[in-house]
């Protein structure tokens, strides 16, 4: 059991009254049978959990395992809903622009990342919502209002506290949501995460990249129309190659959130590709850096 | 860009082999099963690793993956009612002696499988992980007056079930009543 001297709640005593409870519980868990510990199992799980839609990469602690990208290749044109063609659009921007006069932590800028049309005729887009870093007085308010898109189109989405707010708020970081619409209505296949503000001491490092992938699993009822990969990298890069499996090349565009200083891109997965490398590129054109098991491998 | 992805697993894997042995029994107390418990916490360190990279820069890391247990454990309860998970519910009290016995330690894992999930958690994290209201509700994602609420009646209905002992108990500690 926890025996933290720095546990003072008050409402942390266990008096006499419930003594019994504790000791009892300690002595239930002597039935317990500490095995192995199946790390291997764990990591697999978790990677598999890493390339469904809802999977989360860290900035720093998972880009190479799942995001670097880089290199150089020619258009994609076509991207797949369940194995139809469908046309892919140059990214637009949408919404107002950001700068460092305008950022409110209440009010967020959106950006096209990606957007094409389904077999059956359907528009979908990728869009980001970057929600400016909020002080800690705000941060639970932006969490809610972040919380309330989101519930709309997930009913089963839990409602944040303002433990949960307070424990993982962070100063410098900027809430960026990721999520597809469908015709113009909001589906519930998305993605949170954070990126370091402009201000932010990190800020030269917001390109290392990470990502996530989109869209890779339905989510209850809903079927995303499109597997993406969505991924953010820094400044310095100026191109980034995709090479898939078949030899073909893509280069997405990099996009940026308002003035955040990580620039995105989204890559959708063509029918039937796999992504054989990724390659990033600096403005000068010097690679650096080349990933052979990216997203959408 | 990036550190390498066998830094991060070899990170992972020390984390994960020193806190398995306290997730498992918090997830025991939990699921009231030794498979069911084993499950719960590698589904919470796949989901873990999964987001990882944030984990690891979390203040408390085992609070981290022990909210997450929670949740899971919320989750999968929501979809099994928890009539499932115990045979019968425990009534008869040994008067022989306290929680020694194993049989009493079974009745007890099953009455506290019969709790509401939500009595269920405050209760462990209360009382077996030690942590505060406050703690408890930071870990449950509610209140802390549902905290207390909630492990109030968790605490009323066991002690129905174990109350009798009670006293037995704390006799076998020290005589402390």
């Amino acid at each position: 059991m926890n025996t933290d001297p720095t546990n003072t709640d008050a409402t942390n005593a266990s008096g006499p009254q419930t003594d019994w409870v504790g000791l009892g519980l300690a002595q239930a868990v002597t039935e317990v049978r500490i095995g192995p510990v199946p790390v291997g199992a764990a990591l697999a799980g978790g990677r598999r959990l890493r390339r469904r839609r809802r999977a989360l990469v860290g900035a720093l602690a998972l880009s190479s395992a799942v995001v670097l990208a880089g290199g150089a290749v020619a258009g994609l044109h076509q991207v797949s809903d369940r194995g139809a063609a469908a046309a892919v659009i140059a990214p637009a921007a949408a919404g107002p622009t950001a700068t460092a006069a305008v950022r409110d932590p209440l009010t967020p800028v959106r950006t096209v990342l990606a957007q094409g049309s389904t077999a059956d005729g359907k528009q979908w887009k990728a869009w980001a919502a970057l929600w400016p870093k909020a002080d800690r007085e705000r941060s639970m308010q932006q969490a809610q209002l972040v919380w309330q898109e989101r519930h709309a189109a997930d009913p089963e989405l839990a409602a944040p506290t303002a433990e949960f707010v307070q424990q993982y708020w962070q100063p410098d970081e900027d809430v960026v949501n990721l999520y597809f619409t469908l015709d113009g209505v909001r589906l519930a296949n998305d993605s949170t995460g954070s990126t370091p503000a402009p201000s932010s001491p990190h800020a030269g490092t917001a390109g290392s990249p990470a990502g996530v992938l989109l869209g890779h699993l339905g989510k209850g009822d809903t079927v995303a129309p499109v597997d993406l990969a969505v991924l953010q990298v820094g400044s310095e890069v100026g191109r980034i190659v995709v090479t898939w499996q078949d030899g073909s090349n893509y280069e997405p565009p990099l996009t940026a959130l308002a003035d955040s200083p990580a620039h995105w891109v989204a890559v959708p997965r063509p029918p039937g590709r796999t992504a054989k490398q990724w390659q990033f590129y600096d403005r000068n054109g010097t690679l650096l850096s080349t990933d052979p098991a990216g997203l959408l491998h | 860009m990036g550190e390498p992805k066998n830094g991060w697993d070899g990170e992972f894997q020390e984390f994960m082999v020193g806190a398995w042995p306290r997730l498992l029994r918090t997830a025991y107390l939990l699921a009231g099963d030794q498979h069911a418990a084993e499950d719960l916490v590698q589904s919470a360190f796949e989901r873990a690793f999964a987001a990882w990279g944030r984990v690891r820069r979390a203040e408390d890391r085992y609070a981290y993956v022990r909210q997450i247990l929670v949740n899971q454990h919320a989750r999968r309860f929501r979809r099994r009612p928890p009539e499932l998970l115990v045979d019968a519910v425990p009534e008869a009290h040994s008067p022989e002696d306290g929680f020694a016995r194993s049989d009493e330690r079974a009745a007890l894992v099953a009455a506290l499988a019969t709790l509401p999930p939500r009595q269920r958690q405050a209760v462990v994290l209360r009382h077996w992980e030690d942590l505060s209201d406050s703690q408890a509700a930071a870990a449950m994602g509610c209140s802390v007056g549902a905290v207390r609420s909630q492990a109030a009646k968790g605490i009323a209905r066991l002690r129905e079930a174990a109350a009798p002992k009670e006293s037995k108990v704390m006799t076998h500690i020290g005589g402390a009543v």
